[in-house]
């Protein structure tokens, strides 16, 4: 169970790649959380959490084209997969119970 | 380097970080990020100056976030993480960060040996110390009984008489009694004598104390008591080899002591030293033999009380039952009770409180010298950490934890640790050994054993462990932090940053401030010599010889006298080199005679200077007038020449002359301290006094001269007079032995050279034998050697302050040099780009230097309070000197911070040489 648990970092971090859609790479992954957040997120941190949540089977990276302003450097898009998406949804579950009303139990809903 | 530098390019330093921190494929990705989100949004948004250090932030988080991923992903992603105990206990893992230890230890030699080196005088000086601690305060006696022995002494510690030590025999719960006196003598006859210590003991004394099997022959037995028997003599080891060479045909020989014949029956066993630890005796005689020595029937009998009292329990519990029974046994024949029953398993301790201050002292400057030593070594070691960050990162990199790592380091540091360890028991042992007779005094022992024993060996296995923890620990700790540093490190500004990220901050001032206590303490002790010294300078003491020589081939006339002084100061004067001669009573800075001195005229008694040491003078015989009526001064019979061959000047009046003999007017010389006592302004001359066993004021003053510290070099000068020699009373210049018997007359030969070379040991012994084959030359001294011995405590204290602060020093030209050369080549880059934007060579080198001497400054500051309290605590050893003395304290300041700034000087010159260009491209 534990395995397709998230930290918080990673439901964010999915969130994201999943509301940009086509063009969800590091830079525009890293103005989401921070627009969405407040914080300013290390580019690298976001790297190696999207390499975790890859060598899991969350999300699939591709590259794309090198841009100039960028230095000659290809763009590495991510994608949420399906198993992606189920935790996704678990931890959302998981938050909104949370949020619910206090006297509702959640196994009846 | 190569990319232009535009102005909306990202720092080029953060750029390049990031290129090397990073590896695999996240790395361009992350790279073209930044760079596209810099200049597409962070510029335009919030200026280049803030996107630049938004940039160098990204970089470094960046580069943590990685590494940190990098290190969770080097473990097998299920395995959990291994705790510190599965580490330990992963066998084979020991056994290869051992071998790469040992690796280490070979692979920077230099190194090694400055850490072993550094170890091995720290723990060695402890050890040393500690070993003269053991011998003196927790060494039990070689003897089978040390557990059940005890000291039987009244409560003022009194001593018995030879029928109470008979009746006392038979006390119940004692296995045995044995009785002892000790006394000087001589053995041997005419100027062939030697001056040996005696322990006149009871026969069972060596059976009973369970002493083993003697080293030749026997030792004394019981029927050596028996009166009609041979007086039988036992030799100790050390005067068996020592003064007799070994000699094996020694036993069956007849020696004399003083009056008497004694048969060598044997030596005792190597190690057993009597039971006064560090006095022991040359040999052992049967007490029922001693009257015999110096012809003093009156030894054994009941009113002679001079004999120590020391038994042996039947067991250790039947104390009280030994010392209830004595006390009802003496209840009606001593007037003092109370029986003291002491055990005393390491032997009758005969030194007072000052022995502990010394080893106190001694005590605290080790420690600190150990202290400095561990600080010193987790500097460089510290330093070398640093440097081996790529190492192991390579090592972490390839799989290694980072406790694992840490074990590597502890490993290697425990390594150095315990070969410095083992270095400084086998260096403490030599040095025990020499500092042990400096240890002796005029009151404390200098034959110490102070072989290492089972104590020794723990203490200083403990101290090494300790050592090794300390100084594996600080620099392991420090790496603990290097992970974050790693990243920090590029983005410090200034010296200052540099430092403080080396880890070495503290290290360095700690170091200092230890120094500076015991520079300071060295200070105060080696300006107490030097001011104890100058009392006597003007004498010029290299040049002064002095001789014992024990008269004993004269009859009671005192004419006989008198005729042989005046041949003796003829036959000196005559001896060439010779500048001046004369012959004193007693033994200048040695002895102390006082005397009630009565002055004709006077109203007032002044009040009598405190005695320097020795008991308080005698009470006054019925009738006589109380001390505080009597004027106590300081006197000594001197013969024509001695205040010359002191070079003391005659400031008044004259010196005294051959004219001064028997029947010839009594006359005194005064000293300048007397003169004022008594006569204030007046003239002395022609002034009367009276002397003891005079009455009346028959004694006239004829001169006087200058003050001298005779009596103890740490006393202003003694108010003294001065008679001439032929008038010394019979029998009164020797001192009284412990059994009550009058010495031969006692004096002191005074010879001045013309130079430091003219007169030598083997010169004055040959031209004393010349004189008269049959008079006995106890010893001859120079006048500086009896300075050195008055003034061996301090001296010995300051001389090993002085050695260990030059240690101190030395450690700390190491520590800082290397703290701040290993600084200056890791803060290249930033002294390149200060140099890049203007800053002089000069300026930057100035920079390094004043950075070393704050360091070394806030030490300074912080030892010098520590130095305060420490001198304080002995400043009864001071003399002429404050605890806080103003010049010291200016020296000491003036030392550390010459040494800081001469240790900065090399790395500082580096500093100024970086050429920028080269800083920045060669990383």
């Amino acid at each position: 169970m534990l395995r397709d648990r998230l930290g918080r970092f990673e439901h964010e971090l999915l969130l994201a790649v999943m509301r940009l859609g086509d063009e969800a790479y590091g830079m525009t992954i890293r103005r989401e959380l921070a627009a969405h957040t407040g914080r300013e997120v290390a580019v690298g941190a976001i790297y190696t959490a999207l390499t975790r949540l890859e060598v899991r089977g969350f999300v699939q990276s591709k590259l794309g084209d090198p841009t100039p302003e960028r230095g000659g450097k290809a763009k590495r898009f991510y994608r949420v997969l399906a198993p992606g998406k189920r935790a996704v949804a678990k931890a959302n579950a998981i938050l909104l119970g949370l949020a619910a009303d206090p006297g509702r139990d959640p196994e009846q809903s | 380097m190569s990319a232009p530098h535009t102005a909306a390019a990202p720092p080029r330093l953060a750029r390049w970080l990031l290129r090397r921190a990073l590896d695999g494929p996240a790395r361009s990705a992350i790279l073209g990020d930044l760079d596209e989100e810099f200049s597409r949004f962070v510029v335009p948004q919030r200026g280049l100056r803030n996107a630049r250090r938004w940039y160098w932030r990204q970089a470094l988080t960046s580069i943590a976030a990685c590494a940190r991923a990098a290190a969770v992903a080097n473990r097998e992603p299920d395995e959990p993480r291994p705790t510190v105990r599965e580490i330990m206990n992963d066998s084979h893992g020991w056994g290869t960060d051992a071998r790469a230890a040992l690796r280490f230890c070979t692979r920077s030699p230099l190194t090694s040996v400055a850490v072993i080196l550094t170890l091995a005088i720290g723990v060695g000086a402890n050890t040393a110390v500690f070993s003269v601690v053991n011998a003196t305060f927790f060494k039990s006696l070689p003897i089978a009984t040390a557990s059940r022995l005890v000291a039987i002494d009244d409560r003022d510690g009194g001593s018995f008489t030879y029928p109470e030590y008979l009746d006392a025999r038979t006390a119940p719960g004692l296995s045995a009694l044995v009785a002892g006196g000790r006394t000087s003598t001589t053995m041997g006859e005419g100027h062939a004598r030697r001056r040996i210590v005696i322990d006149m003991v009871t026969a069972n004394y060596f059976t009973a104390l369970g002493v083993g099997a003697p080293a030749l022959g026997r030792l004394l037995a019981a029927e050596d008591d028996a009166s009609g028997s041979a007086p039988a003599i036992v030799l100790s080891y050390p005067f068996w080899q020592d003064e007799l060479g070994s000699d094996r045909s020694i036993v069956g020989q007849t020696v004399k002591l003083q009056h008497a014949f004694f048969t060598v029956v044997g030596v005792a066993p190597d190690g057993f030293a009597g039971i006064h630890p560090g006095f022991s005796p040359d040999v052992w005689v049967p007490l029922t033999h001693a009257p015999e020595i110096e012809r003093n029937a009156s030894m054994l009998g009941n009113r002679s009380a001079w004999l120590g009292l020391v038994g042996v329990l039947e067991r250790p519990e039947t104390l009280p039952i030994t010392r209830d029974a004595l006390a009802a046994r003496w209840q009606t024949t001593r007037k003092d009770a109370d029986v003291v029953v002491t055990p005393i398993p390491r032997g009758l301790m005969g030194w007072g409180p000052a022995r502990d201050v010394r080893l106190r002292i001694l005590s605290v400057f080790v420690v600190l010298m150990l202290a400095i030593a561990c600080l010193n070594v987790a500097t460089l070691l510290a330093a070398g950490v640093h440097e081996r960050q790529k190492e192991l990162a390579i090592r972490a990199s390839l799989g290694a934890g980072r406790t694992r790592l840490l074990r590597q380091l502890l490993l290697e540091q425990l390594v150095l640790a315990m070969l410095g360890g083992a270095a400084g028991g086998v260096l403490g042992s030599w040095i025990s050994r020499a500092i042990a007779p400096m240890m002796a005094g005029e009151m404390t022992p200098g034959d110490l054993d102070v072989r290492a024993d089972v104590n020794v060996v723990l203490f200083t296995i403990a101290v090494s462990i300790v050592v090794a923890l300390l100084v594996a620990l600080i620099p392991a700790v420090r790496w603990s932090k290097v992970n974050t540093l790693v990243a920090l490190q590029g983005g410090g500004s200034g010296m200052q940053r540099l430092l403080r990220s080396a880890g070495l901050w503290w290290l360095i001032p700690a170091q200092v401030a230890l120094g500076t206590v015991l520079l300071a303490s060295a200070g105060v002790l080696g300006k107490t010599v030097q001011q104890l010294k100058l009392g006597i300078e003007s004498s010029a003491p290299d040049r002064v010889w002095f001789a014992n020589l024990q008269v004993d081939t004269l009859g009671p006339e005192p004419r006989e006298f008198d005729d042989f002084q005046r041949r003796l100061r003829a036959h000196l004067q005559s001896m060439p080199g010779v500048e001046a001669a004369g012959i004193v009573t007693g033994r200048p800075l040695a002895s102390v005679r006082r005397g009630p001195l009565r002055v004709e005229g006077m109203t007032v008694v002044p009040k009598s200077k405190p005695m320097p040491w020795g008991p308080p003078p005698p009470p006054p015989p019925r009738g006589a007038m109380p001390p505080e009526k009597l004027w106590f001064v300081s006197n000594s019979y001197v013969s024509p020449g001695l205040f010359a061959s002191l070079a003391l000047p005659i400031v008044r009046g004259r010196d005294f002359t051959d004219g001064d003999r028997l029947g010839a007017p009594r006359v005194a010389i005064v000293n300048e301290s007397l003169a004022a006592q008594a006569f204030g302004k007046n003239d002395p001359i022609g002034r009367r006094v009276g002397w003891p066993p005079g009455k009346g004021f028959d004694i006239e003053i004829v001169g006087v001269v200058r003050d001298f510290r005779s009596e103890h070099l740490r006393e202003a000068a003694p108010d003294a007079i001065f008679f001439p020699l032929v008038h010394v009373p019979a029998g009164e210049t020797g001192d009284r032995s412990v059994t009550g018997a009058a010495e031969p007359i006692d004096v002191t030969l005074v010879l001045r050279g013309a130079t430091a070379r003219s007169l030598d040991r083997d010169r004055v012994m040959q031209h004393m034998i010349a004189f008269d084959p049959r008079l006995f030359v106890d010893r001859i001294w120079t006048f500086d050697e009896e300075a050195g011995r008055a003034l061996s405590d301090e001296r010995l204290l300051a001389t090993i302050g002085t050695i260990l602060s030059g240690i101190a020093l030395a450690l700390l030209i190491v520590g800082v040099y290397g703290a701040f050369a290993s600084a200056v080549i890791r803060g290249r880059r930033e002294l390149g780009i200060r140099l890049a934007l203007g800053a002089t060579p000069r300026v930057v080198g100035r920079m390094v230097v004043a950075r070393s001497l704050s360091v070394a400054l806030v030490g300074v500051l912080i030892g010098l309070p520590l130095s305060c309290a420490f001198t304080r605590s002995f400043a009864h050893l001071l003399y002429g000197v404050k605890p806080i003395e103003p010049l010291v304290v200016g020296a000491t300041v003036a030392i550390v911070l010459a040494t800081a700034a001469v240790s900065a000087f090399l790395p500082a010159r580096k500093a100024a040489q970086v050429d920028p260009l080269v800083a920045l491209r060669s990383e």
